[in-house]
């Protein structure tokens, strides 16, 4: 396993620059999630550390050699693709030796390397049949395997589990997650999945238009996002971000105003207490931050509620940009057209500039 | 699938004109070419033969070197086909997947060979071959097939190159496969279909070609069938039963190749190329 | 570019091979016709442009081009005609619709000179087959002289050039049939289109693209057709059949003028580049890119 280093790294086509200067650092035997929406880099980024496309400029050091510009089976590293990419005319078998045939290893090696992966991955008993054969799920787990039967430094997957339903999508990411710890290898992988971002990662990288968000752990960038981009991405439902006005300045705290709500006076705790406030702001809080007891009471209509078995959602309209979205208690009953009286927590909310960033 | 029995009537109908007007010809050939003489200039053609002979067989290969014709066709449109298909190949992979200046306008190029008559490089080509001694030598004929197959060939292998995902080159890259490799174990057995209608294309093509084959080869035993049958016509010319002999033996080849890869040929021209 | 240079290699044997056999003569042929060379392999002493003022102005010239025009525009109609029937017919459903689908090029496959005798041997006005079955059917009391007249002789031979080349056609245009998505015809079912309608509302339109390609290239491949006219009818009777190919071989190899025949030759390959480079660029023909 080994540290996975960008340094400066640049990505143009042609006139347009897709990837401004970035920098990064993944230690080695980390779960690193790349997230962000369609377009946002993240697909290119990986291959570059792949091999698959050369950076415009700036540095790929994988294990501490810089691995910028060599063959991307010289690197160390190993490719679970979107569309598993499995050679249609080979067996499973022989899909999983290719690469160490390649690599020219003994042919009994092989057959051994590949009926341990086969094992660790329940495929002893399709290690004879085409791709074709096979059902979704299988078709990932024999890519997976392709990757492991190589022991490469860095495993990379590019949105493995996108192809799946949603049944075997969960499976698959606690067969990730086992991966992980029982190899211990870094892996970094790609997805516009939020909730597979939250639960496999060790730490994520929130990406947006070819930069970087933020970089942390899916608890500090739940609780503590950096932009307004990161605190809408991260969590389901999405954040409530609604436009404030600043009042004031009171112990560390902003006071705003929250007309859509009919609050005044919320005190909004500041990351950067010193610095200057603006007259209009964001404010972001999360469809749990409603309480049945408090000193803030707002009274919501419910247009829509949605049971999802174990919570529900009540929306205060029915579209998503105009609602406000309220985790509902498990004591209260709620039925679409009811009101319901709840207290928002001052110290679940956030406080965002306009252009986005953490106040 | 409920459908008015009307339309299914119209399809078989159609169908029984169409294979009728491609088959019968064939037929009358074939069953022809057994016929005794005078059931083959009847008034009535019968349809089912009502008499039996291999004389017409017999004096074709005693009259004429017959054999020796469908020798040197299938010389000729073998080593055709096989260097079509080394040429082909490696341009339909750079024409698709490689990126070099002047790309796209070469290949135009390429395929506006087809645009001119074959008729005006006969002249100047007969005249280069002889300066080069390639005059009465079946390698010419090769030379001129294969130029003739290669626009078709390349354009129909790009589309199926064209069809690859290109996640697969790139698992492939990342298994770390020299070059010739990937693409003797990988590429090339994915557009197998492409190369069966590429060859299919390119021995049809070499294998029915008349008139560079009369004026390039003047000898009568490096000759192929159609300049040979051709010859034979003009020698017996109402020696019907003789000529349908040929015409069938002629055939024969072609057919039975076609028996064989056939489905490859329908499979690249339906899947693959059509743009 | 790595990239650069791999591809110009992977592609100069083929490009040096059409070069040599292609577009080496070609020049030579162009060149040729501003010389006044008589037989093959002697030098002439350069004309001009007089060469091609003679050939313009002479009707035979015209008469074939006009011919070749005919020519051009008839097989297309028969072959589309036909082949659009034929891949119809073969696009549905029915028992042996595979042997069907591999076996309708047969007529294709066959040596030109083969076909020719074939079809000689068939219309022909003592013994035969379809004359006596056109006396038999009682749809004329004399044998036709398929190939007395120009004008039966020229309707003929399209019929056997069309014979041949329809059922590659067909396979091309079922290819651009099989690109029809079956939900958009079963989508049009649901909400009650006939057969017919099915037919002008949907498959028509999807299939205009395949079918400009088709058209594109079945002209250029029928305009080229040389042998079977040749061998058939020698371009008569009466110059009735003598397309422009047909003149350019008559030219060169017994008139024995091959300047002119030159001249002719690159005058005609400039038409139909010209329709080519026409076609193609308003098919767009590069289509997929990386």
């Amino acid at each position: 396993m080994s540290e996975v280093r960008l340094e400066g790294l640049t990505k143009s086509f042609g006139t347009t620059r897709v990837i401004p200067a970035l920098d990064l650092t993944i230690p080695a035997g980390e779960f690193c999630v790349l997230v962000g929406p369609s377009g946002c880099g993240k697909s290119t980024l990986l291959r570059m550390i792949a091999g698959l496309e050369e950076p415009t400029s700036g540095r790929v050091l994988i294990g501490g050699r810089d691995a910028t510009g060599a063959e991307p089976s010289q690197r160390g590293v190993a490719m679970v693709f979107q569309s598993y990419a499995l050679y249609p005319h080979m067996t499973v078998r022989d899909n999983m030796e290719f690469g160490l045939e390649m690599a020219g290893v003994a042919k009994d090696q092989r057959r051994a390397l590949v009926d341990a992966a086969a094992r660790t991955l329940r495929l002893t008993d399709y290690l004879d049949r085409k791709p074709r054969a096979l059902s979704g799920g299988q078709r990932q787990r024999v890519a997976i395997g392709r990757a492991i039967v190589r022991k490469p430094e860095v495993f990379l997957f590019d949105e493995p589990l996108s192809n799946l339903d949603a049944e075997l999508r969960v499976e698959m990411r606690l067969e990730l997650a086992r991966l992980h710890r029982d190899l211990g290898a870094t892996m970094i992988h790609v997805t516009h999945d939020q909730v597979e971002a939250m639960t496999l990662a060790d730490r994520i990288v929130v990406m947006n238009g070819g930069r970087i968000e933020q970089v942390g752990t899916p608890a500090a960038l739940y609780t503590d996002p950096d932009t307004v981009f990161v605190a809408g991405f991260l969590g389901a439902p999405k954040m409530n971000l609604l436009p404030v006005r600043v009042t004031g300045l009171v112990d560390g705290h902003a006071s705003v105003d929250v007309p859509a709500l009919g609050l005044t006076g919320l005190p909004v705790r500041l990351r950067h207490p010193m610095a200057p406030l603006p007259a209009e702001a964001t404010l972001g809080f999360r469809a749990e931050a409603w309480a049945e007891a408090g000193d803030r009471p707002v009274s919501l209509r419910a247009e829509v509620v949605e049971n999802m078995g174990a919570t529900r959602y009540l929306y205060t309209a029915a579209s998503r940009g105009a609602a406000v979205v309220a985790e509902v208690p498990r004591s209260r009953e709620i039925r679409a057209g009811q009101d319901l009286l709840l207290h928002l927590l001052a110290d679940q909310c956030y406080l965002f500039a306009a252009e986005g960033a953490r106040l | 699938m409920t459908r008015p029995r009307v339309w299914r009537w119209l399809l078989w109908a159609g169908l029984g004109v169409i294979g009728a007007m491609v088959a019968l010809p064939f037929w009358f050939v074939l069953t022809g070419s057994i016929k005794a003489p005078q059931e083959i200039i009847a008034r009535m053609p019968t349809v089912i033969p009502e008499s039996f002979t291999t004389q017409h067989y017999q004096k074709l290969l005693a009259a004429s070197d017959y054999a020796a014709y469908m020798a040197n066709s299938l010389l000729v449109a073998t080593a055709s086909t096989i260097l079509t298909l080394v040429l082909a190949v490696p341009a339909g992979y750079a024409f698709f997947r490689l990126r070099f200046r002047g790309r796209d306008g070469l290949y135009r190029v390429i395929l506006l060979a087809y645009a001119f008559p074959s008729i005006v490089v006969l002249v100047p080509l007969f005249a280069m071959f002889a300066k080069v001694g390639l005059i009465d030598n079946r390698f010419a004929l090769v030379l001129v097939n294969t130029a003739f197959a290669l626009p078709f060939a390349i354009w129909m292998l790009r589309a199926f190159f064209a069809q690859i995902p290109p996640e697969i080159e790139e698992a492939a890259r990342m298994d770390g496969g020299p070059p010739l490799t990937v693409l003797r174990r990988i590429l090339l057995p994915l557009i197998a279909p492409g190369m069966g209608a590429v060859a299919v294309f390119a021995f049809v093509t070499s294998w029915t070609e008349y008139v560079f084959a009369s004026v390039m080869i003047l000898s009568d035993a490096l000759r192929t069938v159609p300049v040979g049958f051709a010859g034979i016509i003009g020698q017996y010319q109402v020696d019907w039963g003789l000529l349908l002999a040929g015409a069938t033996l002629a055939i024969l080849p072609v057919v039975a190749i076609f028996a064989v890869i056939g489905k490859w040929f329908v499979a690249g021209l339906t899947e693959g190329a059509v743009k | 570019m790595r990239q650069g240079t791999l591809g110009l290699f992977l592609i100069a044997p083929a490009l040096a091979l059409l070069a040599a056999v292609l577009a080496w003569p070609l020049l030579s042929a162009i060149l040729m016709s501003f010389q006044d060379v008589r037989v093959v392999g002697s030098e002439g002493p350069f004309l001009g442009l007089s060469n091609y003022e003679k050939v313009l102005g002479d009707p035979a010239f015209w008469r074939a081009a006009k011919l070749s025009l005919v020519w051009v525009v008839a097989n297309a109609v028969v072959q589309t005609a036909l082949a659009l029937a034929a891949a119809l017919i073969l696009n549905q459903r029915f028992r042996g619709a595979q042997i069907a689908r591999t076996w309708i090029i047969l007529s294709w496959i066959v040596p030109t000179v083969v076909v020719v005798m074939i079809w000689r041997w068939l219309f022909s006005t003592s013994g035969g087959v379809v004359n006596p079955a056109l006396m038999g059917l009682g749809l004329t009391d004399r044998p036709v002289g398929f190939f007395a007249t120009p004008w039966t002789a020229f309707a003929t031979l399209v019929f056997i050039n069309s014979w041949r080349w329809f059922p590659f056609i067909t396979l091309m245009m079922l290819a651009g049939l099989t690109r029809i998505p079956a939900d958009l015809i079963e989508a049009a079912r649901v909400d009650g289109a006939g057969p017919w309608k099915r037919f002008t509302r949907i498959t028509w339109p999807l299939m205009a693209p395949t079918m400009t390609v088709l058209l594109v290239i079945g002209t250029l491949l029928s305009f080229n057709v040389f042998d079977v006219i040749w061998l058939l009818t020698s371009g008569g009777p009466a110059g009735g059949t003598r397309t422009l190919p047909v003149l350019i071989y008559e030219t060169a190899f017994r008139g024995y003028r091959i300047s002119e025949a030159a001249t002719i030759a690159v005058l005609a390959t400039m038409l139909l580049m010209a329709f080519a480079v026409f076609a193609t660029r308003k098919l767009a023909l590069s289509g997929d890119e990386r």
